[in-house]
């Protein structure tokens, strides 16, 4: 015998059935015929209520929604993480960095022109002066330098004091060339700066003075810990 | 030759509409089915202006798409399909339209949620106020039950019928009956207990 999943049982619900049994006959107008053939005979096939149409038919819907999760999909799975960096997530840099970075590019380019203009005489001299500052042990001491450097760049600039006061027949034509923008090469021009001479003594005090500090520094800091 | 027509059967009628385009055979049919479907309708939407507009529809449907009845169904099952489908149709339209309305009809909305305990027994008793209680308690019931638990306790339609006309299987339609008539017996409570 099959069996009855569903649980049917009339009787439980006797009296609804019974209500709804003995509920009125709602009867067609009178008319209804009548108007219903006056339809007909003019052809007036028009229907009376309108069809229901979503505002958003399930023909746009799916395949809107299906491609806005292809490209949900895409960016989640194909797109590599490293690529996109979110700015939101980015520690800012500090300024110490900032400065420093700024620094390194300077030195380093700095380097590429004494490369580019090795046959340049007062200049690389300079630079190489610049260059054994910097390899000092004291650090605060080579930034001071880096700041003293800044914005040097030897690929563009010129020792004025050395092109005034030198021949004119031993001074380079191309050089000059290059000092007043005529070449057909894009170099901007940087302005006029004065260089100072380092005085070693007072370098020197100045170092020793530095030394003492941050040794002093240390030392309490040391003891601190203790 | 309409007394002839009278005594075929709904089948044998939509066959002679079909086939010869009998204008008596069609008018025999709409006048068979006018009170039913009309019954139908106005205790499905509860409105007697659209339910009247609805089986208007449903016989101009019948009227032009006559050559999409195949013989093998009942002929009552497809005209009861197509008032259903408009029917449900225009239910939806409404509920749309009360979405979007900006203008809320606090008094309609009043005599829907009308409660059972507010109506006395002693005025349940009276049948044409009884008639009405039972109305509103239909509508109170979900469309996809409202609909079954009238083809089958108002209409008298058969499971197999009912199964048909809503395209579900007969265990849906039994297990929807019982959930329609479960709800029905908790709204009116008080109509049988007085």
């Amino acid at each position: 015998m099959k069996k009855d999943h569903y649980n049917f049982n009339d009787d439980e619900y006797q009296h609804v059935i019974k209500l709804l049994n003995d509920l009125p006959k709602v009867n067609a107008s009178e008319n209804f015929q009548y108007n219903l053939n006056v339809k007909i005979e003019n052809k007036q096939f028009e229907l009376n209520t309108k069809e229901y149409h979503p505002i958003l038919p399930w023909k746009i819907v799916v395949p809107a929604s299906s491609a806005v999760a292809m490209v949900v999909l895409f960016f989640t799975f194909f797109v590599e993480s490293d690529n996109l960096e979110n700015p939101f997530h980015i520690q800012p840099k500090l300024r110490n960095e900032i400065t420093s970075n700024i620094f390194e590019a300077n030195k380093s380019s700095d380097k590429l022109g004494n490369s580019k203009i090795s046959e340049n005489d007062v200049i690389l001299k300079d630079d190489i002066k610049s260059n054994e500052v910097h390899s000092l042990p004291n650090s605060v001491i080579s930034e001071e330098n880096i700041i003293a450097e800044f914005p040097f760049d030897a690929s563009k600039s010129t020792d004025l004091d050395n092109i005034i006061a030198d021949d004119e027949s031993k001074t380079n034509i191309s050089q000059r060339a290059n000092l007043v923008g005529r070449s057909n090469n894009n170099s901007s021009f940087n302005g006029f700066f004065i260089r100072e001479e380092i005085n070693k003594e007072e370098f020197e005090a100045l170092k020793a003075r530095n030394d003492s500090l941050i040794k002093a520094f240390r030392e309490r800091k040391i003891n601190n810990s203790y | 030759m309409k007394k002839r027509l009278n005594e075929l059967s709904d089948e044998e009628l939509i066959k002679e509409f079909q086939d010869n385009n009998t204008i008596e055979a069609y008018e025999i049919l709409v006048s068979r089915f006018k009170d039913p479907l009309t019954n139908y309708v106005y205790r499905f939407l509860g409105d007697r202006d659209v339910c009247t507009d609805i089986v208007q529809d449903t016989m101009i449907k019948f009227y032009m798409h006559k050559d999409s009845y195949k013989s093998f169904a009942k002929f009552s099952t497809w005209i009861y399909t197509i008032a259903g489908n408009l029917a449900r149709n225009e239910l939806k339209r409404r509920k749309r339209r009360t979405i979007f309305s900006l203008n809320n009809d606090e008094e309609d909305k009043k005599v829907q949620i009308e409660d059972k305990s507010f109506v006395s027994p002693e005025r349940s008793a009276d049948s044409e106020m009884k008639g009405e209680i039972i109305q509103k308690a239909l509508l109170k019931v979900k469309p996809v039950y409202r609909e079954v638990v009238i083809l089958r306790d108002i209409d008298g339609l058969s499971y197999e019928e009912i199964a048909e006309i809503t395209d579900l299987s007969i265990g849906t339609v039994k297990s929807r009956i019982n959930r329609g008539r479960k709800h029905l017996q908790s709204l009116l409570k008080n109509i049988y207990s007085g």
